[in-house]
Parts: structure tokens; sequence; C-alpha cells
């Protein structure tokens, strides 16, 4: 059964479904979403049974899958699966699927969830590609949904958005194609990502093709040059999904990273790893504190979601290979974070806006369970001992301080800001002093998005005792 | 002698879907949609004719039928039929039989089938000139009396490319003593000693070939032949002509090679970065639909004749292949042409699409797929004539030339994010009118037929390579 590839397949038949659902005026949202939950349990009961057939005691790839496309050139497309990968998928899968749930009432739902599910048939094929052709067409086609969304649901900016995330995505797509196809035509054959470092190349080409590798991913990334695009995207988003979708962006650059650059990168490009390093640590910083002195909270969220992401860069450039893993529980675990607290601001600024009310302070005191459930993922976000993000992240520092104590100092102080961040806010929306009167108890979430928030805590508890849960 | 008959009944069919127009006009139907049924099935009988008597030669050596010229004949034919679906929608719109256009495309057909398939200088030569004038009488067409300017500027500068074409021709002709037939000409050209002369005499052979495909700087009329003809007549320029005249300067590309390879490569090379620079420019400077078009071909164009540059078998495929997917993408783009209307206007300017995906959602989705795909992105067809040039480029270690290719393509890739700018988040400033659900019908054929391209494109691709490959047999 050729698993991989339906695990890439389910979501894009799921956007044609949503493509061609009844558009009635009035089931038009709940007929959709529908369609696009049923789908994410379709497909996470896929990603379920590809990781049964895991080894997980084995590293590499496994569970290949081998596909002819191309004689002239001669190009195979390889799918295949790590346990890490799947990891990352299951993560991913699992946001959109609370994320699914979670959408209420949205503008033009056919274009947010086809666009939606298009970029989740993407993203999984980017995870599963295990060759280097295959891994820039997902790399590369992610942009497009991407494209539409900001298109769609963009903030007042949103033309010179567009402008600038095209371009910039479009002059990293060109530098992975040319780094790829100089690779390509040393073998004259495609190959896979974890041979790619083999190859070798002359004195300048080396260094051509692995700064265009680097730049393309980087582009993905807000780090410095390509911060602005991101934060310009990112921080006037209103709609809860395509915000979640925009904090995306970044991990398609870290997971390009994290596929070359621990084994595949050569010598003499690995020496320049510090640069990339001080480059990380400094926009870290630059962003934790531009989190702190702004007011929106969805900025903050944004701040906070950047700076994992970065910790997560500086632990692949780390001259040491096994924090893998350790990266992947984090990550799975901070993307349904940043999902369920997208999703609560979201719920808090819907309820502000019809409430006609100017701040959120004290606004948590109407909102017993949304209260809850805001306080416990801040506190899992930022390290409360009951997730993996807290062990594993200990880990990543550690070896962070290990490596470079400077450097480690850095990135605590960076995760420190942004923790303060959040917790500052968290203490002004609880605060009942400085609360509006007019606000009402009716302001909360409703039972089944409070009992979904609790699902997604209970997965997140699961996995700190046993991270690798979903290999039965 | 019977023989020679049946085997250009293709063009035989053409000319009595000529006279069946006319009679249809001397019975005083007036519809424009018969006209075109009428033409549309002579030229399928034709197609089918040329299939059924791909390889049967006949004229001696005037004429070389083989699977590559079928390829182009093909490609270029279909390319009419599917333009033959929409035009009558034009026509009618303004009440019109479109008769004179209708006798004037199957001529045309006529004529490209013929130059695809010479093997002889002279034929190429005539032939070409009764393309001439058929493409003015094409230009001519123009039902709201404006100004003949432009037809009368095509008529200049045509026949001035042509007359030089023809010195040219008569210097070849001379020096190889009359034998005009491709390979006696290549034989001939081999055993002369290199001179400048006669390698001016070749580019100037190949001069009405180069303004044809408008590569610069013989762009003079690039412009104007799409943006001041009616919508159907631009179509024509813009993708049935370059079809054909690719096709034939490929196989003339062929007598040369040999012996002038290496400077005109050199020749290539200059005039294609040229139209790669020009046509992005203009691209990004220009706010009319068709004008933006035009340039994004002389772009595409300039780097098909790069890798003709290359003269490697694998270069050439990779230009056909290249030149193939831009041609689906630009085709389905001017299908997009046809269901753009505010009051019964077709609309070309840039402007005059603003908010277009607020009412026109399907239509704006077609048109943002042929765009992507004309910037090489992943997972349209674009991106297999990408991955093919970029990989010969680098193969032939052409790094400066493929760097300049990426650079002017992001300022492409910029003129078409002004237009889907305008397309998504400009606000509506005409009432644009409903859309033909044929129109429609077909604009998303051509869409998917973009992305199933890229899906699964092994069969087609080697269909094509053994056809293609015959050239070099």
């Amino acid at each position: 059964m050729n698993i991989l590839l339906l695990l890439i397949l389910i979501p894009l038949l799921g956007a044609c479904f949503t493509i061609w659902a009844r558009d009635d005026k009035h089931y038009s949202v709940e007929n959709i979403r529908n369609v696009s939950v049923w789908v994410m349990l379709t497909e996470l009961g896929a990603i379920l049974y590809a990781s049964s057939l895991l080894n997980v005691e084995k590293t590499g790839i496994q569970l290949v899958e081998k596909y002819h496309w191309l004689d002239f050139p001669e190009v195979d497309v390889l799918l295949g699966a790590d346990t890490f990968a799947m990891l990352l998928l299951l993560g991913i899968n699992i946001s959109f699927l609370i994320s699914n749930m979670f959408l209420v009432q949205t503008d033009r739902p056919k274009t947010l969830l086809s666009s939606e599910l298009i970029f989740i048939c993407l993203l999984n094929g980017y995870i599963l590609a295990a060759d280097i052709i295959s891994f820039y067409i997902f790399f590369a086609a992610a942009g497009i949904p991407l494209i539409i969304l900001v298109s769609a649901y963009g903030g007042l900016r949103k033309k010179n958005a567009l402008v600038r995330f095209s371009i910039y995505n479009l002059v990293g797509a060109l530098l992975l194609l040319t780094a790829i196809m100089i690779i390509y035509s040393y073998k004259s054959n495609n190959i896979p990502l974890n041979m790619a470092g083999n190859v070798n190349l002359k004195d300048y080409t080396e260094y051509l093709v692995w700064l265009s590798i680097f730049f393309a991913f980087i582009s993905r990334m807000p780090i410095w040059p390509f911060h602005y695009w991101i934060s310009s995207i990112n921080a006037t988003q209103r709609n809860p999904l395509v915000f979640f979708i925009g904090t995306l962006i970044p991990l398609i650059g870290l997971y390009g990273f994290m596929r070359f650059w621990p084994n595949t990168v050569p010598q003499t490009i690995a020496v320049y790893a510090p640069v990339f390093e001080v480059i990380s640590v400094i926009t870290m910083l630059v962003i934790a504190l531009t989190g702190l002195s702004h007011k929106d909270f969805r900025y903050k969220l944004f701040a906070y979601a950047t700076i994992y992401y970065l910790l997560y860069l500086i632990g692949v450039f780390l001259p040491t290979g096994s924090l893998k893993m350790n990266i992947g529980y984090s990550l799975f675990t901070s993307i349904i974070i940043i999902t369920v607290l997208s999703f609560l601001i979201s719920h808090i600024e819907e309820e502000k806006r019809k409430q006609n009310l100017y701040h959120n302070n004290g606004i948590l005191c109407y909102m017993p369970r949304t209260s809850v459930c805001l306080s416990l993922f801040i506190l899992a976000g930022i390290g409360l001992p009951v997730t993996p993000l807290f062990w594993n992240n200990f880990i990543i520092i550690s070896e962070i301080l290990n490596y470079n104590l400077i450097l480690g100092i850095f990135v605590m102080a960076s995760i420190f800001i942004v923790a303060i961040t959040l917790l500052e806010e968290l203490y002004k929306m609880k605060d009942k002093s400085a609360a509006a009167k007019v606000c009402s108890i009716e302001m909360d979430l409703s039972k089944s998005e409070f009992m979904i928030s609790v699902g997604c805590l209970i997965i997140l508890f699961l996995s700190f005792i046993k991270p690798l849960w979903f290999v039965f | 002698m019977l023989a020679e008959i049946i085997y250009n009944l293709p063009e035989i069919a053409l000319l009595i879907g000529i006279l069946h127009i006319g009679f249809l006009y001397i019975f005083g139907d007036d519809k424009a949609k018969s006209y075109a049924a009428v033409t549309r099935f002579w030229l399928l009988i034709s197609v089918f004719l040329e299939i059924l008597f791909y390889n049967k030669n006949s004229y001696g050596d005037f004429i070389k039928k083989d699977a590559y010229s079928l390829l182009f004949i093909l490609w270029s034919d279909i390319c009419i039929y599917i333009m033959l679906i929409f035009s009558p929608g034009w026509f009618s719109g303004l009440k019109r039989i479109g008769g004179r256009y209708n006798i004037l495309l199957l001529l045309a057909a006529g004529c490209l089938n013929i130059m695809i398939k010479a093997n002889d200088l002279t034929l190429l030569l005539v032939g070409g000139c009764a393309l001439l004038i058929i493409n003015d009488a094409l230009i001519r067409i123009n039902y709201e009396k404006a100004s003949t300017e432009p037809a009368k500027r095509y008529l200049v500068i045509s026949c001035s490319i042509f007359a030089l074409a023809f010195v040219c021709f008569v210097y070849l002709w001379y020096m190889a003593q009359g034998q005009t037939e491709y390979v006696s000409l290549a034989n001939v050209i081999s055993e002369q000693n290199k001179s400048l002369t006669i390698f001016m005499g070749i580019m100037g052979i190949l001069m009405p070939l180069f303004y044809a495909l408008s590569i610069v700087p013989f762009h003079m009329m690039a412009e104007e032949k799409t943006s001041k003809s009616i919508l159907p007549v631009a179509q024509y320029f813009a993708t049935i002509m370059p079809i054909a005249c690719w096709g034939v300067f490929i196989r003339i590309n062929q007598i040369f090679i040999p012996t002038y390879g290496t400077e005109m490569a050199f020749a290539y090379k200059i005039l294609a970065l040229i139209s790669v620079i020009f046509g992005a420019i203009g691209a990004s400077a220009r706010i009319n639909l068709h004008r933006i078009f035009t340039y994004t071909t002389m772009y595409h164009f300039g780097v098909v004749l790069l890798l003709f540059s290359l003269f490697t078998q694998e270069a050439e495929f990779t230009a056909f292949i290249y030149l193939f997917v831009y041609m689906i993408a630009l085709d389905s783009t001017y299908m997009i042409f046809y269901s753009i209307k505010s009051h019964g206007e077709y609309l070309s300017s840039v402007t005059s699409l603003s908010g277009l995906a607020k009412s026109r959602p399907y239509t704006s989705g077609a048109l943002l797929v042929g765009l992507f795909s004309m910037i090489g992105l992943p997972p349209l067809a674009g991106f297999l004539g990408q991955l093919n040039v970029v990989y010969e480029l680098i193969r032939n270690e052409q790094y400066i030339s493929l760097g300049f290719i990426l650079v002017f393509m992001l300022l492409l890739a910029k003129a078409f994010l002004n237009i889907i700018k305008t397309i998504y988040f400009d606000q509506k400033i005409k009432l644009f009118d409903t859309e033909n659900k044929y129109v429609l019908l077909y604009t998303w054929f051509g869409g998917i037929a973009i992305l199933v391209l890229m899906f699964n494109p092994y069969h087609i691709i080697e269909t094509m390579k053994d056809m293609f490959y015959v050239l070099f047999l």
C-alpha cells in the first residue's frame, strides 16, 4: 500500500471536495468545515497507520516509495519517512484538525479551507520528500496557497505584503532550484536528500550550492535580512487559521535545514555555522524585545513562535547530531500550543469587538473556561513541566550552553523575555481591577471548544509521559 | 500523379474549406458560428489526413514529411482549432460573420503547414511571402474603422525584412549553384571556406524568422501585432505563428550548425540575452495585457533561443519542452481574455481588471494558474520547462546566462504580481459581463491541462521526444 502517497493525496482530495461543496448561503461554512474536519480525521488515521509501520529503533528513512516521473532529465520521485518526520507530520495535522474544529464563522470559507487543505497536502509532501527534486517541488509549491491566503485575508498592508512575500519566496525557490540542479548534474540523476553532501563539488561550486541552499531556507525564516515580510503578514492577520498557517512558514525553512544541515553539509561549509548562530541569536533577541514592546497579543504570539523556531535552528547548527529528536518532540508540542493559543486569542478579540471594548484588561474574569485554557497553554508554552516542551527545550538549551556560554545566555535571555511578554499579557487579562464593567459571562468558550482545548492538553501530557505514544 | 494529389490532401482539404465558406456566404448564412464550424470541420479533416499521410512525400525534395513536421503541424492546428471555438463569440458580439477571418486562417494554416514541411529554401521563401500577405490582411481586419497605420507599418517593415532575406537567399543560391534543398545546401556550405559573407547570408535567411518570433532587435512590430489587432488575430499572432515559426527555425537551423555552429552560437546567445532583458523590462513597464504578454513571450523566446545556442540535441529538445509548456499557459491565458468583458467590450488594460476576483473568482483562478505556470512555479506545467532549462544550462556550464534568466524572471514575476494585485485587491471599477459557460469550461480545461501535464508528463513527453528526434536522423 502506498501509504505515504496517500498522506499527500488525502488533503488534495479534500480540497477538491471543498471547492465543489454545496455553496448554500446558510450552510456553506458548516458544509465545508465538516468536509475539512473529516478529511483531517482520515488523514490522522492514515498517519497513525503509517506510524505503526515504522521501526523506531532504526535511524534513517523508512517506508520508502519510488515513483517514476520523468525520463528527460531522469527523475524518480522518492518518498520516505523517519520517526522525526512522522512526529512532525502528526503535530501539524493534529493542529490543522484542531483549527478546523475551532473554526466557526469566516469570510470566503471555500477559499480558506481549500487553500488550507492544499497547503497541508504540500507541507506533507515536503516533509515526506526523500529526494532533492521532489523536496524542491514541495518547497516551492507550498508558497502558492500562502499567496492566495495572503491575498484573500491579508490586513491593511496586504498589497505590499503580497509582493514582498512572493518575491522572497521566488528568490528562495530559484536559489534552491539552481543548487539542486547543480547537485543533480554532478550525478546525472536524482539523488536522495541524505546523499546531497556526498557529491564532490568543485571549490567555488560547493560554496555556490550550499550558500544557495542556505539562503533558500533562510528566505522562509524571519531572520535578518528576511525578517520583515513574515511579520508584515502575520502581525496584521485577524483570521486565526491564516495566522497559524503563517506561523508554519518558518517551519518550512527550519525543516529544510534539518534535512540538509546535520548530516549532509560538507565540512568546508559547516565551519561557518557560528556566523549563522550569531545572526540567529541577534534576531531572536530583537524579536523578543519587539514582542515585549508591542501591544498586540497576536504579535506577541508571533514573536513567541519565531523565537522557538530560531532556538531549534541554533540547535540544528550545533556540531552535535543528537538533538534531532528533542527538536522534534519540542516542535510537536509548540505547534499544538501555538494553534490553540491562536484560536483562544481570536475568540477573545472577537468577543472584545462584539462588546465594543477598547482593551483586554480583565476580560478573562468573565470567561472562566477561556481563562483556564489560556493560562494552562501559556504556562505550557513557556515551559511548565507537564509537556515535552519543558524537557526537550531544557536539553537543547543545555547543549547550546555547553557549546558556547555567551550564545546560551543570549538564547535564554530571549526565551525569558518572550515568557515575560506572554505572562504580562495573561496577567492584564486576568486583572479584574482593570476590567470593563460591560462584560458578560456569555462571552466564554463553548463547551465543545473547551473540550477540544482539554483534549489538546491531554495529548501534550501523553507526549510528556511517552513521546512516541502514536507508534504502536 | 494521383499519389501526389492524395499526399497533398491535407492542403487540398483546407482549400475546400475556403470554397465551403464561400458557398455559405453566397447562400446568405449570417451566423459566425456556422463559418467557424465549417472552418473547424475542414481543419479537422486536414489534420486527420496529415496524420494519415505523415510520411508520404511528394514533389521530390521540396517537401519532407516526417514525425517532426507532424508534431508541429498538429500542435499549431490544434491551437487554431481552439481559437476557432472562441472567435465566433467575438464576431457575434459585433454582429459580424467573420468569413474573411476564417478564410485567412485556413490559408495561413496551409502556408504554415507547407513551411514546416518545406525541405527547400525556395519553397520556404515562397511560403513566407504568401504568409506575409495573409498576415497583412489579418491585421487589416478592423471593424472599428480605426487607423490602418499599424497595418501599413507591418507591411513596410515585413517587406523590408523579406527583401533583405531575399538578397541573402540569392547570394546563397548563387554560391550553391542553384541547389536550395536543405541537405545539398548544407553540403555546399560545409565545402566552402568560412567567410563573413556566408555567415551574414545565413543570418539574413534566419532574419524573417527572428522577426516573426519577436527576437530583439527584430521586435519592431511585436507590440502592435497583438495590441492593435482584434482579439482573434492577436491570439493568432501570439500563439499560432510562433509555434509554426519555431518548427521552421529548428529544422533550418540544422543546415548551418556543422559549419557555422560556433559563430551562430555566439550570435544566438547575444540575441537571446537581449530578448530576455527587453522582455522582462518591457513586461513590467506595460499596462496593456496584450503588450505584457508580448513581452513575456519575448523573454521566454529568449530563453528558447539561448538553448538553441548550445547546439546539442538534448538542449534543442529541452527548448521544445520549454516552448510547449509556455505556449499551453499562453494559450489558456488568451482563452481567459475572451471571458473578460464589460458591456460587450473585451477588456485589455490591467486597470480594467480591478476587482475581477470578487465577481469572477473562477476566471481569476484560471488566470492565476496560467501566470504561475509562466514563471515556472511547481506544481504547474511551467516548472517542467524551467527544470529542464536550468538543468541544461548547468550541464553546459552556462552559469552567467542562467543567472541572467533567473534575475530577469524575478522582474517578470513582479509584472505578473501587479496583475494579481489589481485583480484581487483593487476596487471594482467596471461591471463585468456574465461569463460564457463554454468559455469558462475551456478556460478551466486549459488550467487543468497545465496541472495534469505536470503530474504525469512521462507519456506525452516521451511521445513528443520520439517525434522530435526524427529531426536528427
